[in-house]
């Protein structure tokens, strides 16, 4: 378990959420706000130091809407799993057609 | 005809179910007042800005058409049914289907051996030096081995240089070769040669093998000229005399033109279309020189912004569809390879444009010096000694060179579902991941996009042509018949 | 219009009987009924006499058939001691169907064969089964229809085997919701079928609410979507319906782009106009549209679909209310027996190449105009 730690009157909270967010893509992790931290709780340990950065690019760069992606993110990741699962486990059906029609 | 006893109809609204689950999906600004929503099928809807917020929060939506339009396109889904995932993951699976191919385009780079001194180049060699720069044979038999391994029931075998005609008898020996141990694929041969140098002997045996020529042509002849010498002469003029030479012999279909972009390019738009509308092209492919650390040798020539490219790209596309809305079918390849992966349900086989990245996963190439690459530009990188996406020696086996930790890095940083910025991009399922370009560039496979030039230019021109896209019909249409054509 | 069904009179007849008409020597008006599977030791097993008047036989007669003038030889009837006789079959006529039940697990709103709820599946399961072996090898194309022909079930199958072995060379068009399909086991039962077998599947709309809402069904949209991704994983050749209505055609664009990105494996897809008839009439207030209403966006669905490579066809319209660019759709899809045309046809230069309007129809479009 590895732990980011970040003072709220060092970064806005936007930005936070916003670069938590872009790591949910990657890592499964956990927020916890509390009212002058944000704790990302993330369960792999060996997280890479360019990860880090990029954390912290993305928290002063990003635009002001990761809190709807953070949402966005955390309502549909147990379906876009099951999607992949399903992707994984399905039938090619387009093969043939694919390379009847468009190659 | 008797009618029976009628059951009550119900009404519409009986069937609707008013609350929604949301599906992956994602979204960007695409104009000052909208915004593109793209679910994980890669349907989209344009709705104006706030409509992802209201969607998310549960805000009513009055709007009917958006609503069914979210449904449609696998935004959201009805909260009773979850066979309709079903679909959407045949969807994804299709999309991602090339992958169980692997490496389907396999380069052959015969020699770096060249009659011409592009300053653009990065690799060529003006010498009669076949022993350091044509390959081995031995090398070119494992080569040869190794792409008739690849799963791929389909196989195109690309031979490149330097000016890979130069080698033609070592050409001839593997085309042969290749079909005497072929027993269960289809290949297909394609040349890429510059287009001055054929003879009765090279037309015959491409005759004889059905073999595609890929040639160059930057445009009207000062332009072509002044980004492709030859030693003595104009390329302009021989390669055009190359091409009618060509298309007499093996019809018209059988030679196409690439052209790259220089700084004195940009300037030129219009006529660099012209000049392929006048010799008889149906397509251009608007390709700028990759910004490679070689390619920059000669900087003033060679050297744009991205943002530089993009104001050509769009003056010239603007131009192209002038000419197709007069009724002249002329084709923007690279648009054509987005509007593909936006129209269709399928994947596009452009090697340059794919996540997982198509290097290794759709290309390999066999080097002059016997080393096998992830990708073309990974063996332009070698010839200024780095050897990151070398992934081993062709007498080295498929198992070796494909689980390398070259080829590791590659896969590693290649898919753009999983790279930072590029996750959450509402255009990602239209683009692609490339590894190579990054390091090049930026000195990390893994990229930053805000700062990438791959990013930028890409993403300008997929939002450039979905607005084209919803803009007008006729627009729409003529985008339908480029990706249509064969 | 052709009357396949009418009643006469019966004489020395219990139960039912189906069988192959045959001209008489002996009689001038009337045919023998052949089936030998009454009796496998005697192929020319006369089993019935079909005539215009009464015969004095000791065989069963039936007689004064209102549709007698239409039967001819190698024709397959049903008749009952009821006096009914059913024409099956047509040796002439390209549009010959099995009709498999009345029942259906939808209920849609411009159906024009009402379901039923009576169980009619034996009865008609027995007709079939008695008329595929007395079909002609040479037919091109059977029809099956219903209701849902799956809710047969098992004997469903039966019938598709008993087609497949006795008429191996005939084409079987049959008409399904496809909901059954979801369930991927009845998917997989129809590959031993695929080079013969095309399934005409309805699709109304490009969303669950407005699919759901015409059939009367709620889940028959993700039901009948799996069903077609069920059965293209079997390459089953597939021919979507789409049927030209009010409440479904403001979005028939956009079901054309939903047809080319989540069912581009469909053979073809076929837009039909309304057959006003059956529970058509009961809903006209919420189903009736002048095809001059849609004119342009039906054009825009077929060039679509067109120009991404999958067949159109028009099904059901008069060639004079298609705008021009759309005549070459156009199908003559109407079968025989319903096809007629207005008295202001008959000056049309263009019947001839016209599929006509639903003899069955209780209105018309205003819009009919000879050519």
């Amino acid at each position: 378990m590895r732990i980011i730690d970040f003072d709220k009157q060092a970064y806005k909270k936007q930005s936070v959420l916003k670069a938590i967010y872009s790591l949910s893509n990657i890592y499964s992790l956990k927020l916890e706000i509390t009212d002058d931290r944000y704790c990302v709780f993330l369960e792999s340990a060996s997280i890479k130091e360019n990860i880090i950065s990029e954390l912290k690019i993305a928290i002063t760069t990003r635009v002001n809407d990761f809190e709807l992606r953070y949402h966005i993110a955390a309502e549909t990741k147990e379906v876009k799993l099951l999607l992949l699962a399903k992707a994984l486990s399905s039938g090619g059906i387009y093969d043939d057609l694919a390379d009847e029609i468009w190659k | 005809m008797e009618v029976v006893k009628r059951q009550k109809f119900k009404p519409k609204e009986h069937y609707n179910s008013p609350g929604y689950k949301l599906l992956p999906f994602k979204y960007l600004h695409i104009d000052s007042t909208n915004e593109l929503i793209v679910g994980a099928s890669g349907d989209y809807v344009i709705a104006p800005i706030g409509s992802v917020e209201a969607i998310v929060k549960r805000r009513p939506i009055s709007n009917e058409k958006l609503m069914r339009d979210l449904h449609a396109k696998h935004i959201i889904i009805d909260e009773y049914e979850s066979g309709g995932l079903d679909v959407i993951a045949n969807r994804i699976r299709t999309k991602k289907d090339h992958l169980l191919q692997l490496s389907s385009l396999h380069i052959f780079v015969l020699t770096l051996r060249c009659n011409h001194t592009c300053h653009y180049c990065q690799v060529s060699r003006v010498t009669q030096d076949k022993q350091s720069f044509d390959l081995k044979k031995t090398d070119l038999d494992h080569a040869i081995e190794l792409m008739l391994k690849s799963p791929s029931k389909f196989i195109t075998m690309e031979f490149q240089g330097g000016e890979p005609l130069l080698a033609f008898d070592l050409l001839k020996y593997a085309v042969e070769t290749t079909l005497s141990l072929n027993t269960d694929k289809r290949i297909n041969f394609v040349i890429c040669t510059n287009g001055t140098i054929y003879n009765e002997e090279i037309i015959k045996f491409c005759l004889k093998y059905d073999i595609l020529i890929s040639t160059s042509l930057d445009g009207p002849e000062f332009l072509h000229d002044s980004n492709r010498k030859l030693r003595k002469g104009s390329s302009y003029h021989d390669v055009i005399a190359g091409i009618q030479y060509f298309r007499n012999a093996l019809g018209k279909d059988r030679i196409s033109a690439l052209m790259t972009a220089s700084s004195l390019s940009l300037k030129y738009p219009q006529e660099i279309i012209n000049a392929y509308l006048e010799n008889g092209f149906h397509n251009i492919f608007l390709r700028p020189i990759s910004p490679y650390g070689f390619a920059l040798k000669s900087p003033k020539k060679n050297y744009y912004e991205t943002q530089q490219f993009l104001e050509f790209y769009e003056k010239a596309f603007e131009y192209i569809l002038q000419i197709n809305l007069k009724g002249t079918f002329f084709r923007e390849d690279f648009a054509s390879v987005i509007l593909k992966k936006i129209l269709t349900p399928f994947q596009s086989n452009y090697v340059d444009l794919q996540s997982p990245a198509g290097a290794i996963n759709s290309v390999l190439v066999y080097n002059y010096d016997g080393y096998v690459y992830a990708s073309d530009e990974s063996r332009m990188l070698a010839e200024q000694n780095d050897y990151s996406f070398r992934l081993g020696h062709v007498s080295d086996g498929y198992k070796k060179l494909l689980t390398s930790d070259e080829a590791l890095s590659v896969f590693k940083n290649s898919l753009n579902e999983a790279l930072n910025g590029c996750s959450d991009c509402a255009v990602s399922d239209f683009c692609g991941a490339d590894p190579v370009f990054h390091h090049a560039i930026q000195g990390d496979a893994y990229g930053h996009r805000p700062t990438s030039g791959f990013c930028e230019k890409n993403m300008s021109i997929i939002k450039y042509l979905i607005r084209k896209l919803e803009e007008s019909t006729s627009v729409r249409n003529i985008f339908y018949e480029w990706i249509s054509a064969k | 219009m052709i009357n396949l069904s009418s009643r006469g009179k019966v004489e020395n007849l219990e139960g039912q009987l189906v069988g192959k008409l045959r001209p008489s020597k002996g009689i001038k008006y009337g045919f023998e009924l052949v089936n030998s599977l009454y009796d496998p030791t005697n192929e020319d097993r006369v089993v019935a006499l079909v005539s215009q008047e009464r015969l004095n036989s000791q065989l069963p007669n039936i007689f004064n058939l209102s549709n007698y003038k239409i039967l001819a030889e190698g024709d397959v009837v049903y008749i009952n001691d009821q006096g009914v006789l059913d024409i099956l079959y047509r040796r002439q006529s390209k549009h010959n169907t099995l009709f498999i039940t009345d029942q259906c697990n939808s209920y849609c709103l411009m159906c024009s064969q009402p379901p039923k709820n009576k169980d009619d599946f034996d009865f008609h399961y027995f007709r079939n089964k008695c008329l595929i072996p007395l079909m002609d090898e040479e037919t091109e194309v059977i029809g099956i229809t219903g209701g849902e022909p799956f809710l047969l079930g098992d004997r469903m199958i039966e019938i598709l085997e008993d087609l497949k072995s006795q008429l191996p060379q005939t084409t079987i068009h049959l008409l399904t919701n496809g909901k059954v399909f979801a369930w991927n086991d009845w998917a997989e039962k129809m590959e031993q079928f695929k080079e013969n077998l095309i399934l005409a599947v309805p699709l109304y709309s490009d969303n669950f609410v407005d699919h759901d809402y015409i059939v009367q069904s709620n889940g028959a949209f993700r039901q009948t979507m799996l069903g077609l991704h069920n059965l293209a994983k079997y390459q089953i050749h597939i021919e979507l319906r789409v049927v030209l209505q009010r409440p479904t055609i403001k979005r028939i664009e956009e079901l054309s782009l939903f047809i080319t990105k989540n069912l581009p494996f469909v053979e073809s897809v076929a837009f039909m106009g309304l057959e006003f008839t059956g529970l058509a009439i009961a809903n006209k207030d919420k189903l009736w549209i002048e095809p001059s209403e849609y004119a342009s966006a039906l054009k825009k669905s077929v060039f679509l679909l067109d120009r991404f490579g999958i067949r159109v066809n028009i099904f059901n319209m008069p060639l004079c209310v298609l705008e021009p660019e759309l005549r070459d759709f156009a199908t003559k899809s109407i079968s025989d027996w319903k096809r007629s045309y207005l008295d202001k046809c008959e000056h049309c230069s263009a019947k001839s190449d016209c599929g006509g309007v639903f003899g069955t129809s209780r209105q018309l479009t205003n819009e009919i105009s000879p050519l």
